[in-house]
């Protein structure tokens, strides 16, 4: 974990083993690696949704910032956790 | 030792089994199959009664390890039906704390518990038995007319139980996002989490359902889905909105032998108790995928099992008005919205001894809601030209007083009309339930943590409760495994043979 490429450069994107689907404005994620299950809710579901092609964090953050109404800093930070999250539960991967 | 204590030993051998070996769900279909073979007996049903029972608690005292009121009541349940004994199966539970068991299965007939009495029986409620307000109040949500907290007139865990019972889960879900309501955030969130527990479970189902169908088209096999899994994808806003056991597929009758194949190269098999056999008209095929979600597929030749309506509507029909299901895949085909609906009406009465479950008639209302005049005027045409017309009436009725389903004037006075010449369809009305849905459903009202408990205390009662009522002296539970190879050595005990 210590030596993986920094996500605020890396280019990032969905998992293949993961499947989604949206239920009102949450989606969940099943990651068929292990059976467990997610959910991700508005801001999160914004956030898979652009993961689906290649993408990296400050593209993630403008394109975010853009729709709701939240501070670039902020936004950066929750960010920062979710995909942190993301990549150390599987479902998002490191593009090489 | 006659023969009725030679199947009491052996059933209540192999229920033992399937109790720690089964899901619940499949045991309990091997049940009711097992239940539907009539024997030719010669005793009146009273007598019957009480031999089946003597018989089944005689085994319950031969076979070696502790058999449990589930196991016994179940077992006696089977052999009832199988003489043609009407007998329900209760599962109650009771408040925790008073006493040893919160949780008993019974069974009655005739009025009268035969076997699984208790002292302090009343104390235990049926799951069924309540809830008529919490279902009122829960179909309110969903046609957007909310009730109040107050006037839900229960606790949130009840309420929650009865959401899981009637496969409401996904359903109440939205609505709660959706219609302005002072319901306790404890139980939206609850129902949140088993939702997304669905939400995952449907996606599996989605993925598998179309390798399946995508499979049979390769084959050559044509299908067409029925009911649960056509009307999730089809009218449904999200498939979980819509659980259900299985997935029901209609073919041709030439093409059984070569569907199962196919199945079977997916790695399906068949249930134990599941022949190809004509007088059920379908067989089913089972796969436990790696994730331990069980993909069950029902394949159909006739539209029912019951004669009466088997040939209610014939393959090639269909097919020709058949609508595609894409997000199944290419292959998916299903039937169209006219004969859905019908199919949706004549459900409860034609299975299920016309049961009122919430989530069918929902599925009338969403298909009453996207038929075009059209539609109507061919559902009707198809209603009384079937001899449904009366089935029919009644599920829209209900559908009419539960969610507000709006239905031409002109549909109810065709439907009315062929009605009143009496139809013989009609006598499949009559409300009964089907006792495998009730303790389904009695089950699936608990959440899962408690629906563990429930089956881990049916199945394994406190010493101290064996000493107090039975004079057992300590559980001695055998290793499944041991049970599993020695069933020879349970033959013998039970016949006494050595």
């Amino acid at each position: 974990m210590k030596d993986r490429v920094p996500l605020a450069s890396a280019r990032l994107t969905a998992a293949p083993d993961v499947l989604f689907t949206t239920f009102e404005e949450e989606v969940v994620l099943l990651n068929l690696k292990d059976g467990v299950y997610y959910g991700l809710d508005t801001i999160g579901a914004a956030a898979w949704a652009m993961l689906q092609r290649p993408t990296s964090l400050p593209a993630l953050r403008d394109a975010i910032v853009a729709e709701y109404d939240v501070t670039p800093r902020a936004c950066q930070a929750d960010l920062e956790r979710l995909v942190g999250e993301l990549v150390d539960r599987g479902l998002v991967v490191v593009v090489p | 030792m006659n023969l009725a204590a030679v199947e009491a030993g052996l059933l209540l051998a192999w229920v033992r089994i399937g109790l720690r070996a089964l899901p619940f769900d499949v045991l309990l279909r091997g049940l009711h199959h097992y239940g539907r073979i009539r024997t030719g007996g010669r005793s009146g049903p009273a007598a019957g009664a009480g031999a089946v029972v003597r018989a089944v608690e005689g085994a319950s005292r031969r076979i070696p390890g502790s058999s449990t009121c589930l196991a016994r009541a179940l077992t006696a349940h089977a052999m009832l039906s199988r003489r043609g004994i009407p007998a329900e199966l209760r599962i109650g539970v009771r408040p925790p704390g008073k006493g040893d068991l919160e949780a008993h299965a019974w069974v009655e007939a005739g009025g009268q518990v035969v076997i699984g009495e208790l002292d302090e029986l009343e104390s235990y409620r049926t799951l069924a038995a309540r809830g008529a307000r919490v279902r009122g109040a829960l179909a309110d949500l969903l046609r957007g007319t909310g009730r109040s907290w107050k006037e839900v007139g229960a606790d949130p865990d009840t309420v929650l139980e009865i959401i899981d019972r009637e496969d409401l889960v996904g359903l109440v879900r939205s609505a709660l996002g959706r219609v302005p309501h002072d319901w306790p955030a404890e139980l939206g969130g609850a129902v949140a989490g088993r939702s997304r527990e669905m939400i995952g479970r449907e996606l599996l189902r989605s993925q598998e359902t179309a390798r399946v169908l995508a499979a049979l088209a390769d084959a050559g096999i044509p299908g067409l889905l029925l009911k649960g899994t056509a009307l999730a994808y089809r009218v449904y806003p999200h498939p979980s909105e819509r659980p259900r056991q299985d997935t029901d597929l209609l073919i041709r009758r030439d093409d059984t032998a070569a569907a199962r194949r196919a199945l079977e190269q997916l790695g399906y098999r068949a249930p134990a108790y599941s022949g190809e056999d004509e007088l059920f008209r379908q067989f089913e095929m089972q796969l436990l995928d790696p994730m331990g979600v069980l993909h069950a597929f029902d394949l159909h030749w006739r539209i029912s099992t019951q004669a009466r309506f088997a040939d209610l509507f014939q393959f090639e029909e269909l097919w020709e008005t058949a609508v595609s299901v894409p997000a199944l895949g290419p292959a998916a085909r299903t039937i169209g919205d006219a004969e859905a609906l019908l199919l949706s009406c004549v459900h409860p009465a034609m299975h299920h001894r016309n049961e009122e479950r919430l989530i069918w008639i929902y599925d009338s209302h969403l298909l009453a809601q996207r038929l075009l005049p059209a539609d109507w005027d061919r559902f009707a045409r198809l209603a009384v030209t079937r001899s449904v017309a009366a089935i029919c009436l009644d599920g829209l009725a209900r559908s009419r007083a539960r969610f507000g389903t709006v239905v031409p004037d002109a549909v109810l006075a065709a439907l009315e009309d062929a009605a009143r010449s009496g139809e013989a369809s009609a006598e499949y009305l009559a409300p009964r339930r089907e006792w495998r849905h009730e303790v389904a459903s009695n089950l699936r009202a608990l959440t899962w943590r408690r629906r563990l408990r429930l089956l881990r205390e049916i199945a394994f009662p406190r010493p101290e409760y064996m000493r107090e009522k039975y004079g057992v002296s300590g559980t001695v539970v055998l290793p499944a495994l041991y049970l599993r190879r020695g069933l020879a050595g349970v033959w013998k005990v039970v016949t006494g043979r050595k």
